[in-house]
């Protein structure tokens, strides 16, 4: 397993050990799945996934990113088809409005500084309204 | 959002993990090698774990198939604790397995497979528009239509199972809970929609019509007739014609299946061969089924990543032993060697529809030999048998309502050796698991795209995708669609980044 793919896990578990979010905020450990995060993300108004991902300018780097953008990146379906191909089509699929979509990627081992910045990148959406 | 900088794809990498490397020359594949990039390594992660740890942990094994592996692990505790589950407990297991092939079958045939024709190496073909407006990844009508059907179905699975994937309700002697009336009837609405659905927009005509079909003639007939020319079985049937599709792809002609879906004992659902089972064990070679022992499987290791073994072992006593230093150039996957009876072996679909007896299949392989467009044919035409089957055990389910789901089973008691052989969405699965001391002392896993994925065995036979593309003409080395066509009809498990090697040593991706 790579490294970076225990971010999802440990930000699941950062963010649901945490006492004080929203009512009207879920958390869910969305896994290695793409396209069958559907369900999850249907009618609701906004949803941040978090992702590691490969950026140019090397590890502990984190980015803010919209649906349209890593969209850009969807290719074909596979088993392995991910969170591009999930946004590409969502417009097309989703049942209900579109809900509006961020990403929060960061690159590089799943380290408790990285953990804990993207743990704060999603809290200050929440605290400034996005979700 | 001023200063993003665009990722490096991968994103979700986790998998990744196969690459096909065909050598070729004067235009033609002339040998071939299935490269597994990965270490699974769940069998050690299992051991030592609680007896009850493989309903878990294996599920994890896939995100595509996890209901498969929760049945292999179940059916594995049930055979070590001597225990048959009641009726109903055996009706919500299969429907769930039922669910999840049929969104798979569909998903796989449409989106995998099908999506290759809008390739641009058909681009002066005279379908092309009219594949891509179908077809073409992310946006084709029939690709947005497919995700939208699909999606429904994995709803029986959480109705049933809690959750999907990775749910782990099913446990040996039964399933941990009923499922109540409403969410029965739930299933029952989700289902009859999707027939509605596959009927108009897959098959082009009622299930019945198509299960009538017994021979080449009558495929020929029910093609021919307009009333079925927009369905996506009739797409597949002749694009693959104009294209040639049709006599590639051949491999083996050797198909195994391990035999799936227990019969309740009071059900009105009866198997083909009068065995237990609604799809039946068995190997199909040289017309003939024989039937199936599982004594006969055995697992190489001279061209996989693991320490040389003696001889080659069954799975109760396999190892899965590391070893990815030496034997440079023999060694080159991360996937073992199955082989029956000392033989490679296709499984999936069509190894099932020919094991069953079933007249189409059965007809197309006897006068057209082996090939990739009868192999995807079975697996888009499943549905057709498995739709009316998860009718009737919806049925009986709320017929028997209030009786029990679960014979008891007590944990601390469990010892012994036992072993979970299903048939998943792409062929035959097998748990193999032993229980010392309250613990698993051993575990061994065989997947469908293991068999059909392998690399070489000891005597150097090739797996059966291996010997499929052997032949392959390929117009394009840079585009090589023809090898994408060939493994895809196999729907392995795994993601498919086809490669190439030239003379060169060249890699192209896929």
């Amino acid at each position: 397993m790579h490294e970076a793919d225990a971010l999802g896990g440990l930000v699941y578990d950062a963010l649901t050990s945490l006492p004080n979010l929203p009512g009207d905020t879920e958390v869910f450990d969305g896994g290695l799945k793409g396209l069958d995060l559907l369900g999850f993300v249907e009618n609701r108004s906004r949803v941040v996934f978090v992702d590691a991902l490969d950026f140019a300018d090397g590890p502990n780097a984190v980015r803010i990113m919209e649906r349209e953008e890593v969209a850009g990146f969807a290719v074909n379906f596979g088993h392995s088809a991910g969170l591009p191909y999930l946004f590409s089509v969502m417009p097309k699929v989703c049942s209900g409005p579109l809900p509006e979509i961020l990403l929060i990627g960061a690159a590089g081992p799943a380290t408790p500084p990285l953990v804990r910045q993207v743990v704060n990148g999603c809290l200050e959406l929440i605290e400034h309204g996005y979700v | 959002m001023a200063n993003r900088i665009v990722c490096d794809i991968p994103l979700n990498r986790a998998e990744g993990d196969l690459e096909i490397k065909v050598a070729i020359d004067d235009g033609h594949v002339v040998d071939a090698w299935s490269v597994g990039t990965m270490f699974r390594g769940f069998e050690q992660i299992l051991v030592g774990r609680g007896a009850f740890d493989g309903l878990v942990v294996t599920p994890r094994i896939c995100g595509i198939c996890s209901t498969t592996h929760l049945m292999a692990a179940a059916q594995a505790l049930d055979a070590v604790a001597k225990v048959r589950p009641p009726g109903n407990a055996i009706r919500l297991r299969n429907l769930a397995l039922m669910a999840e092939t049929v969104q798979s079958d569909v998903r796989q045939s449409v989106l995998m497979f099908l999506v290759d024709f809008a390739n641009p190496a058909y681009a002066s073909y005279r379908f092309h528009a009219e594949v891509v407006k179908r077809y073409a990844p992310l946006a084709g009508e029939r690709c947005i239509d497919v995700i939208k059907a699909t999606k429904y179905m994995l709803e029986i699975v959480s109705l049933i199972g809690g959750q999907w994937p990775h749910s782990s309700y099913m446990v040996p002697g039964g399933v941990a809970y009923p499922v109540n009336g409403p969410d029965i009837v739930s299933c029952r609405h989700i289902l009859r929609n999707f027939r509605l659905w596959y009927e108009k927009n897959v098959l082009g005509c009622p299930l019945e019509t198509w299960n009538a079909l017994a021979s080449v003639s009558d495929l020929d007939a029910w093609l021919a007739d307009k009333a079925h020319r927009e369905s996506d079985v009739a797409f597949l049937l002749r694009l693959s014609k104009e294209t040639g599709l049709d006599g590639l792809g051949r491999g083996s002609e050797r198909f195994l299946s391990y035999g799936s879906l227990d019969l309740p004992d009071d059900t009105m659902l009866r198997s083909c061969d009068g065995g237990t089972q609604l799809i039946p064990s068995g190997l199909y070679e040289k017309g003939r089924v024989q039937l199936f022992n599982p004594n006969l499987i055995l697992e190489h290791v001279d061209h996989s990543w693991y320490a040389d073994e003696p001889e080659p072992l069954h799975p109760s006593h396999g190892m899965t032993e590391p070893y990815a230093s030496g034997s440079e150039g023999k060694k080159y996957s991360w996937s073992k060697a199955p082989r029956y009876d000392g033989l490679p072996a296709e499984t999936g679909p069509l190894a099932e529809r020919l094991i069953a007896g079933d007249p189409l299949f059965t007809d197309l392989i006897s006068r057209r030999g082996n090939n990739l467009v009868t192999r995807q044919l079975a697996r888009l035409t499943r549905p057709a048998i498995t739709i009316p089957a998860m009718e009737t055990w919806l049925s009986e389910i709320l017929e028997h309502s209030g009786s029990p789901c679960y014979t008891p089973v007590d944990e601390s008691q469990l010892e012994g050796e036992g072993a979970g052989l299903i048939q998943a969405a792409r062929g035959a699965l097998g748990h193999w698991v032993r229980i010392e001391n309250g613990r698993i002392s051993h575990y061994q896993i065989i997947t469908p795209t293991a068999w059909n994925g392998s690399p070489r065995d000891g005597e150097g036979r090739r797996g059966p995708w291996e010997e499929a593309l052997i032949g392959t003409p390929v117009k394009d080395p840079d585009n090589p669609v023809e090898v994408g066509h060939v493994v895809r009809s196999y729907d392995p498990c795994l993601v498919c980044t086809v490669h190439r090697v030239g003379r060169s040593g060249a890699v192209l991706q896929l």
